[in-house]
């Protein structure tokens, strides 16, 4: 199993389709900060002095984080940082579903103006989401650790 | 974990940065803190209180009431945003209320005895339409407008529309169908 995750061609996809997703859906976001803020809010989770900041920054993060997953560089930090927002967008999701709120998820799927998302549209986007973190906890783990792992001290042949 | 650290800080700093830098220069960049204005229920338990002390019934003319109508400049009554608990008290005090929706969403649900003026129609409709539309209803009776709650505009829009028309008490409930329902207040389908 361990052989198959560290797959180097696996790898190579999974950080394409994670990263290419992530772009499309931080620009998707980007472009209209506005409704992305009144996403956050519909959730009615955040202290509203926060929320545009949250609009400005994250699409930002995403999108950096996404275009460093799919080059390859700092894949461990950009995984790290994918996966913690994914694990605040499913707890938001799940909050959302659990109130019942017919809301726009603000996932940034769509770039249209803000349309109410049915019950199941939530579930599949909580279900979306937790592929995603899986297909990031992969990369995390068996990604390529020569790189990226620290470097291993040289045990010196002291002989003289 | 200090270089997964030093990475995660890299990234999120340069993110950061381009954020608010574009954010500046964009022309459809965001103030930092979101203008909360228009939804701001501040005034409701104020207005509250001065309808208990001076408590009537919504359904009869209440000129004589509203003794000093306070005209904005363009010569009507500013609506006024309402939270929930005010809404419960003049929804069983009789007052109108009007459902900024469209007429789908006001068939799958709406506020008991509610009230249908969708929004995108009526706002496109001219005035001598849009007072046809509303004869019949006591311009100095309470009207309640709302719409599904969260970010929805609407209610507010058609609000001000209607106090155009010399509507002297015309409210918005903010919280909308959705608070509404989920507190478990009178609905019909």
């Amino acid at each position: 199993m361990k052989e198959i995750l560290s797959n180097k061609y696996l790898q190579i996809l999974l950080r394409l389709i994670i990263g290419g997703i992530y772009v499309y859906v931080a620009w998707n976001k980007l472009v209209n900060p506005e409704e992305f803020a009144k996403a956050i809010k519909n959730y009615d989770m955040l202290p509203l002095q926060v929320i545009n900041i949250i609009a400005i920054t994250l699409p930002y993060i995403e999108l950096f984080a996404g275009l460093f997953l799919i080059f390859g560089f700092y894949k461990k930090g950009s995984s790290v940082i994918l996966g913690l927002t994914l694990v605040v967008f499913i707890i938001a999701l799940t909050s959302a579903y659990a109130r019942g709120l017919n809301i726009d998820c603000g996932c940034g799927f769509t770039s249209t103006t803000q349309e109410a998302s049915s019950k199941t549209d939530l579930l599949v986007r909580i279900f979306q989401d937790i592929l995603m973190l899986l297909g990031v906890v992969i990369i995390y783990l068996f990604g390529d650790k020569k790189k990226d792992a620290e470097p291993v001290p040289q045990i010196e042949n002291q002989t003289t | 974990m200090a270089k997964i650290f030093k990475q995660i800080l890299i990234i999120t700093v340069l993110s950061i940065a381009v954020a608010f830098l574009v954010n500046w220069i964009n022309p459809k960049g965001i103030p930092l803190v979101m203008d909360m204005s228009k939804y701001s229920t501040e005034q409701s338990d104020k207005l509250k209180e001065e309808f208990l002390n001076n408590p009537y019934d919504t359904t009869e003319n209440t000129k004589s009431l509203i003794k000093n109508p306070r005209l904005n400049k363009d010569g009507f009554v500013d609506p006024q945003n309402i939270k929930l608990d005010f809404a419960k008290i003049l929804y069983h005090k009789k007052a109108l209320f009007i459902d900024a929706r469209t007429p789908e969403e006001f068939a799958q649900g709406r506020i008991k005895g509610a009230i249908n003026i969708p929004y995108d129609v009526f706002h496109n409709k001219t005035k001598e339409e849009k007072t046809e539309m509303l004869k019949g209803l006591n311009k100095n009776g309470i009207i309640v407008c709302y719409c599904k709650g969260g970010d929805c505009e609407i209610s507010i829009d058609l609000a001000y529309d209607i106090a155009r028309l010399g509507f002297n008490s015309v409210n918005i409930y903010i919280g909308g169908y959705g608070e509404w329902e989920h507190s478990g207040y009178p609905v019909e389908k």
